[in-house]
């Protein structure tokens, strides 16, 4: 697309979600959405494979009928306390539809069913944007609207999405469609702490949004749309590897920095003596760990019988812009444990 | 009690809408739900954005919907279920109304006495509300751009042959 234009399409982008977050009336908070909506739909779609259209197509639909919603919730509240402020909930049937119109933009379940659709139709850098960027605005909202009321809907909802997305990635080859269902699953650990600390949900979420960039950087660098793919890429060998250990920090192993998107939520939990809901957690968590070390196993531990070329000319890196973001991002997911300390400024 | 019939015949634009086979009948019922809403607006003082409604609902988006439905017109066209629409609606509005048949006989004052109840509001969007006035400036120009990026196609031709 002309450069031109993609410039001003991005910077309308980044313009929508900041109007999104730094506003205190909802109407400003519904163009901001509408505005990112509206200005992803030509990045999305420029290259007009039928694939590309119909996701768009999708998700275009999705996130302006939750849009729609959002405002419509937005009435009654103004209704009954005279105030279109954001930081004044007063009608619990505004606070109940607003809640359910950000967890469909979110893709938390039950209203996940558009999102690994809609993955799995893009390629790897509209999947950027579309489950790193355009969860921030939906999800600053939520956050803020969890530190007025606290409503047990959104732990039921991040119940649900951490089992979804545990069961639903079992049975995929796409390596879109299963980052799609690790995406459910993990946003799913983020807001679960929203009921209890919502600004310790912002560090969760930031984690995970670098840790999921990160992967899906390495995904686009080495073409790696199915598992098929995973042994026949032509990456740098230590790019393999590091791939290896990013998608087992995504999975939550111990000393890796993943590991702080499940220990801060488990912390939070036992000390409010909610230890009935972590089993529900841990079950999700560990069906998701299959998968991914499942990709694992199909990039470096396992040689499939190919040509020797394949096997020899290992190039010396592919130097493209997202080398030096990936090299970034690597290491803040492999030694993010050691942020841990953060969170205990905020018990 | 005048009031909730216009708020009916609204409802019986939408219904043209939904439940109507031909695109054409549709337009039929978004221009009666947009006279209706008009008619709803002004009897609640609300002149200003009555007219603005009519103006951008047949001036403008009927336009582009009449336009829309000629380049995608069926080449045999199933054409009208018009009495089946009407009778729906009539159906759903009895039986709303012998359901909620007391709440109907409240009368409601039409404010009729101060029309500048919107122009006084409308004012502020011109002064301190400037700001909304350059953002949805900006949100239109990005409309417009994403429409004709997501419509240029690879041809260079402005319609498509029927």
């Amino acid at each position: 697309m002309n450069r031109l234009v993609n410039a001003f399409l991005l910077t309308s982008l980044i313009a929508g979600t900041s109007l999104v977050i730094f506003s205190n009336h909802w109407f400003p908070i519904w163009l901001g959405l509408e505005l990112s909506t509206l200005s992803i739909i030509p990045l999305l779609s420029y290259t007009s494979q039928s694939r590309s259209v119909e996701a768009t197509l999708k998700y275009f639909l999705v996130q302006a009928f939750s849009a729609a919603l959002l405002l419509n919730g937005a009435v009654p509240n103004l209704w009954v306390s005279n105030s279109w402020d954001v930081n004044s909930i007063t009608s619990p049937i505004s606070y109940f539809i607003i809640t359910a119109a950000l967890i469909i933009k979110l893709g938390l379940a039950p209203c996940h069913f558009w999102f690994p659709d809609v993955l799995s139709g893009l390629p790897f850098l509209s999947t950027i944007i579309i489950a790193c960027w355009q969860k921030i605005a939906p999800m600053f909202l939520l956050l803020s609207l969890s530190n007025l009321v606290s409503s047990e809907i959104i732990i039921v909802c991040s119940i649900l999405s951490v089992l979804v997305g545990g069961w639903g990635g079992l049975n995929q080859i796409s390596v879109r469609k299963i980052l799609a269902y690790s995406s459910i699953g993990h946003l799913g650990w983020v807001t679960c702490v929203a009921f209890f600390i919502p600004e310790v949900s912002y560090l969760l979420f930031l984690f995970y949004i670098l840790n999921n960039t990160a992967i899906l950087l390495i995904c686009h660098n080495g073409s790696l749309y199915y598992l098929s793919s995973l042994s026949k890429s032509n990456v740098v060998p230590i790019t393999a590897i590091l791939f290896s250990i990013a998608l087992l920090s995504l999975g939550g192993l111990p000393p890796l920095g993943g590991f702080i998107n499940k220990v801060i939520p488990l912390i939070v939990f036992s000390l409010n003596g909610n230890n009935f809901i972590i089993p529900f957690f841990l079950i999700g968590s560990l069906i998701s760990l299959f998968f991914y070390i499942r990709i694992v196993f199909n990039t470096s531990l396992t040689l499939f019988p190919q040509h020797s070329l394949n096997i020899v000319s290992s190039r010396t890196g592919n130097s493209s812009l997202s080398q030096p973001i990936i090299s970034t991002l690597i290491p803040i997911t492999i030694w993010g444990l050691l942020l841990l300390p953060i969170f205990f400024l905020f018990i | 009690m005048v009031f909730y019939l216009f708020m009916l015949l609204l409802l019986l634009g939408s219904t043209l809408v939904f439940y109507s086979l031909s695109p054409y009948y549709a337009a039929l019922g978004l221009m009666i739900s947009s006279l209706f809403g008009c008619v709803v607006l002004t009897s609640l003082g609300l002149t200003f954005l009555a007219l603005l409604l009519l103006l951008i609902y047949m001036g403008g988006m009927l336009v582009v919907f009449v336009y829309s439905s000629a380049l995608s017109a069926d080449r045999y066209p199933m054409v009208s279920n018009l009495g089946e629409v009407v009778l729906l609606f009539l159906l759903l509005s009895f039986w709303v109304l012998f359901i909620f048949e007391d709440f109907l006989e409240s009368s409601t004052l039409f404010n009729l006495l101060s029309p500048l109840n919107d122009l006084s509001s409308l004012s502020v969007l011109y002064d301190y509300g400037g700001a909304y006035l350059l953002v949805g400036g900006l949100a239109l120009l990005v409309v417009l751009i994403v429409a004709l990026v997501v419509s240029y196609g690879s041809s260079l031709l402005a319609l498509r042959s029927l």
